[in-house]
């Protein structure tokens, strides 16, 4: 059993066999094979509980449906079925992502990394830069001058769509 | 991905550490960003960087692109106008894969539409500069285009691991390889080719480290095939002349579909290793 505890003190158990989708997890595993109960505990800090929570909801999800079978022998059905599944598990807000992009990264889940980049990169398609910038509290920074000349002009090509 | 902020203590229990003040993405490190990009469309990714000044050039860092005209906005000047631009910008950042599908319009003399045959040229000249930055997979699909010329550096960059070519044009005679000599590509896809002995020889002889080949809708005019570390073969609606005899040694994986019947015989010989096959053939 893991025990993963959160910056909230709520402590979440869950089987070795399930967290070892988590790649730093399996090599913290490995390399304490053999040893206490108690080795086996794993502080995620400065994050609040919804984010493990969530974390062990991909796991469970994912462990019944091993990669292997994700990918190759799958039935067309099944596939469909974690779409829709992943899908809906990805439909957040903005800050969640980033939480369990974070999270993903250093527990090092490569599936869960890219889905929720790629909900990231769906929430930012298609809108206005002042659109993103709300959304994602990105801040220009630019000055007048890069704001009205520079960046335009050396970004011309981008935007250009009328052709002779 | 990075590697993980963790700490391990003394009494044996690991702490990961997600540093995290302001609840928004200007927190996620460079390359998780770039990673987002490299999900939006080559032309989305582009324009973030009208967003702030730590996106301004972000994403000249995208390490996989992928260049598609079905999926672009504009005429096909247009599309040369922002690829050329695009690989021009990005200069020689890290590349992983270079991706372009660029089908050519069939009525070339119709009145309105444009004669893209004319910007063939600008695709060899992408794929150049594409194999300057050492890429690990390339995928080439383009359709009807007349004079196509590959680089010669497409059949002998040393870094390719993957490379998936499909062309249908009148004249295929061009795009086949004189020479070939690809010493890390693990996976090669063909679609649409025509193979002949000397052809397939070139090829096997040229990737020493072959291991997952993929013919589709191609020619099998070859009548053997020779290779100690092919692990997978896939024929998808191939056609033939006659006897094609394989002699693969460490085969696993065989995975034959026809949809037409042919009169191509596929014989197999020592293949010692063969453990799953899928057929589906209209007639063996």
């Amino acid at each position: 059993m893991i025990t993963l505890i959160s910056s909230d003190k709520r402590k979440f158990h869950v089987l070795e066999e399930v967290a070892n989708q988590s790649l730093t997890i399996r090599d913290v595993i490995e390399d304490r094979r053999g040893r206490r109960r108690a080795d086996r505990i794993i502080l995620v800090t400065n994050i609040n509980s919804k984010i493990p929570e969530k974390v062990i909801v991909y796991w469970l999800r994912h462990f019944l449906m091993p990669e292997e079978i994700a990918h190759a022998s799958m039935s067309h059905k099944k596939a469909e079925k974690l779409k829709k599944w992943e899908a809906k598990f990805f439909d957040t807000d903005i800050d969640t992502l980033n939480d369990l992009i974070l999270a993903a990264d250093s527990l090092d889940i490569p599936s869960l990394f890219d889905g929720a980049c790629e909900k990231v990169s769906d929430i930012l398609k298609n809108r206005s830069a002042e659109e993103v910038g709300e959304i994602s509290k990105i801040e220009n920074e630019f000055t007048h001058e890069e704001e009205e000349e520079e960046i335009p002009s050396e970004n011309a090509w981008v935007w250009r769509n009328e052709f002779a | 991905m990075g590697p993980p902020n963790k700490q391990t203590r003394s009494n044996g229990e690991l702490t990961l550490s997600l540093s995290r003040n302001l609840p928004d993405l200007s927190t996620l490190p460079d390359y998780v960003l770039i990673h987002i990009l490299s999900f939006m469309d080559p032309k989305e990714a582009v324009q973030t960087c009208v967003l702030s000044k730590r996106w301004r050039n972000l994403w000249t860092c995208i390490p996989s692109l992928n260049f598609d005209k079905s999926g672009f906005e504009g005429s096909h000047a247009a599309f040369v106008h922002f690829v050329t631009n695009m690989l021009l910008f990005r200069g020689a950042s890290k590349l992983d894969t270079f991706r372009l599908r660029w089908h050519a319009c069939q009525k070339v003399s119709t009145h309105g539409q444009e004669n893209c045959q004319i910007h063939v040229s600008n695709a060899s000249a992408w794929i150049f500069s594409a194999l300057r930055c050492k890429p690990l997979t390339i995928s080439l699909d383009l359709y009807g285009f007349a004079n196509l010329q590959l680089p010669h550096a497409l059949f002998t960059c040393s870094s390719l691991e993957h490379l998936e070519l499909q062309f249908f044009d009148s004249r295929r005679a061009a795009t086949e390889p004189s020479y070939v000599n690809l010493p890390n590509l693990k996976k090669l896809n063909l679609r649409c080719f025509t193979l002949s002995d000397p052809v397939m020889q070139m090829i096997l002889s040229g990737c020493p480290l072959l291991e997952e080949f993929c013919l589709d809708s191609c020619s099998l005019n070859f009548s053997c095939m020779k290779s100690d570390l092919l692990r997978c073969l896939t024929i998808i609606n191939c056609r033939g002349s006659g006897l094609v005899e394989f002699f693969l040694p460490n085969l696993v994986s065989l995975s034959l579909k026809n949809e037409y019947p042919g009169k191509t015989k596929l014989s197999l010989k020592n293949t010692p290793s063969l453990v799953k096959i899928s057929s589906c053939m209209a007639q063996v």
